[in-house]
């Protein structure tokens, strides 16, 4: 098992929103994380980044990428991205100032070592993959850019930074149906066996082109079903008021 | 590339003046070398002055009065992160169609305290004033900024923009703002701003979620917050000699 969460319940402003959650993530898999809006879905993302906003109240979280076993709630956010985990912000953050040539370097400088010529063709391979403009990188990071752009730089991101386990928090939002197929096949493609990825979302429109091997749902921060593709359809047409009480 | 001030300018004894000639163009560098202070700079008709002042060594004061003339342009970058700044600058636009922009980023750290004075009073008719000036500041350390632009009864068609940025990373440190705008003439387009705030939560948490240390993060959002005036410099070369400044204090 990659992650194995067990008995977490996290508060955010005194109000719990996680509430004894059970989950496991194994290698080699993508999840698909679905629930109503409100029912925890992005607590759990930045929860694992280790957003400070979100206290943990009780729980663990055990985290083993490769043969190593961390207990994640130990470390901090920076440790967390070092050791494999990559999250995906929902509403990725605009910093003027900051060019996205700049921050990927930076981003980049702790890890292994590549050169400026592997980084620099990397990007310029990735920029014409994801059809994103030729000069994307030369401005500002995440500044002024469309809802899909933003979310193919997280992708981007991702696909530099080449984490173990990868959770994608709306990933899908705001992409038109070309893109979100483009995105979808990196995703895909990313996945190896010892790589997971988890994608969040409330709609079933990415699973046309991806195909998850596991179906979450999370209800007022509770797992409260899990199953194959099926799942998914069934939610599609049903909804997902069958599993609320 | 960037002239000595040997090659431009010409000082007048009887007024203890700098005097930019008629439709001349130049840069006047001052990087931790100053004119005297209450030094008076004068910029006759059409011409244009690029002052680039550079105070990272010592905390000498700086008081300058610029006045300008007839389609007159001037543009001052300034950045300061001595102990103690003490920066006055005075800008009168004594004549119509005169332009002033004024690009200031202050670093104020551990018990630094520091007084910033800026002052343009706009005479006469078509005249384009736009200033902007970042503060950080750290530790226990004090600012006391001030920002005036006075707009005439005879200076009709004005247009003046006058922010003021404050990034405070301490719960110790302090700044006190005042940008102030006199208008006595109603045909004009005015408007101030000031912001004071911490780092965001949201983006230092991105930041580290990408592999940064908190203190890493934090160093690069305070580059970012400066970055957007070291953009607007046009002498290149002198935007390593700011970077440089921003890394050693950021």
């Amino acid at each position: 098992m990659m992650l194995n969460i067990s008995h977490l319940s996290v508060a955010f402003e005194n109000k719990e929103i996680l509430s004894n959650l059970e989950l496991g993530i194994e290698s080699g898999k993508i999840y698909i994380l679905m629930g109503p809006n409100g029912s925890g879905k992005s607590t759990l993302a930045q929860v694992l980044a280790g957003n400070p906003k979100f206290k943990v109240t009780s729980g663990q979280i055990q985290y083993q990428p490769h043969s190593e076993n961390l207990n994640l709630l130990e470390q901090t956010p920076d440790q967390r991205s070092l050791n494999g985990i990559f999250t995906s912000f929902q509403e990725p953050v605009e910093i003027a100032g900051i060019k996205v040539v700049t921050f990927l370097k930076e981003i980049l400088k702790n890890r292994k070592a590549q050169d400026s010529k592997k980084f620099l063709s990397k990007l310029k391979t990735l920029q014409q993959e994801l059809k994103l403009e030729a000069n994307f990188y030369l401005r500002d990071l995440n500044s002024g850019l469309s809802g899909g752009q933003k979310k193919k730089l997280e992708l981007l991101q991702m696909l530099m930074l080449e984490p173990t386990l990868a959770i994608l928090d709306e990933i899908d939002s705001g992409l038109d149906v070309d893109a979100l197929k483009l995105v979808s096949k990196h995703i895909q493609n990313y996945l190896s066996q010892d790589r997971s990825i988890v994608i969040i979302t409330h709609n079933t429109d990415i699973l046309k082109f991806i195909k998850p091997d596991r179906i979450l749902v999370l209800i007022q921060g509770k797992i409260v079903a899990h199953g194959d593709v099926k799942l998914a359809k069934q939610i599609q047409k049903n909804g997902f008021k069958q599993f609320i009480d | 590339m960037y002239l000595t001030k040997a090659q431009f300018i010409t000082q007048n004894s009887f007024e203890g003046a700098f005097i930019i000639g008629v439709n001349t163009e130049m840069a006047l560098v001052l990087d931790n070398e100053f004119l005297e202070s209450g030094s008076k700079i004068i910029l006759e008709q059409n011409s244009s002055l690029e002052l680039i002042i550079i105070q990272d060594k010592n905390s000498q004061n700086i008081a300058y009065r610029i006045l300008q003339k007839k389609n007159s342009r001037l543009k001052v970058f300034v950045i300061t992160s001595s102990k103690n700044c003490n920066l006055q600058i005075l800008q009168e636009a004594t004549e119509a169609n005169a332009s002033f922009e004024l690009f200031g980023i202050s670093f104020n750290l551990a018990t630094s305290s520091s007084t910033i004075d800026l002052q343009s009073l706009i005479k006469q008719p078509n005249c384009d004033i736009n200033i902007v000036f970042n503060n950080t500041i750290a530790g226990s350390a004090k600012c006391n900024f001030s920002g005036i632009v006075n707009i005439s009864k005879n200076a009709q068609n004005a247009n003046v923009h006058l922010v003021n940025k404050n990034l405070l990373l301490s719960d110790n440190c302090k700044i006190n703002s005042k940008p102030i705008l006199q208008i006595f003439n109603p045909n004009v387009k005015a408007k101030h701003a000031a912001t004071t705030g911490f780092l965001k939560d949201k983006e230092l948490i991105y930041l580290q979620s990408r592999g940064l240390t908190k203190e890493r993060a934090s160093k690069i959002l305070v580059q970012a917050f400066n970055q957007q005036i070291i953009n607007k410099l046009n002498i290149i070369c002198f935007r390593d000699r700011f970077n440089q400044i921003l890394n050693q204090n950021g």
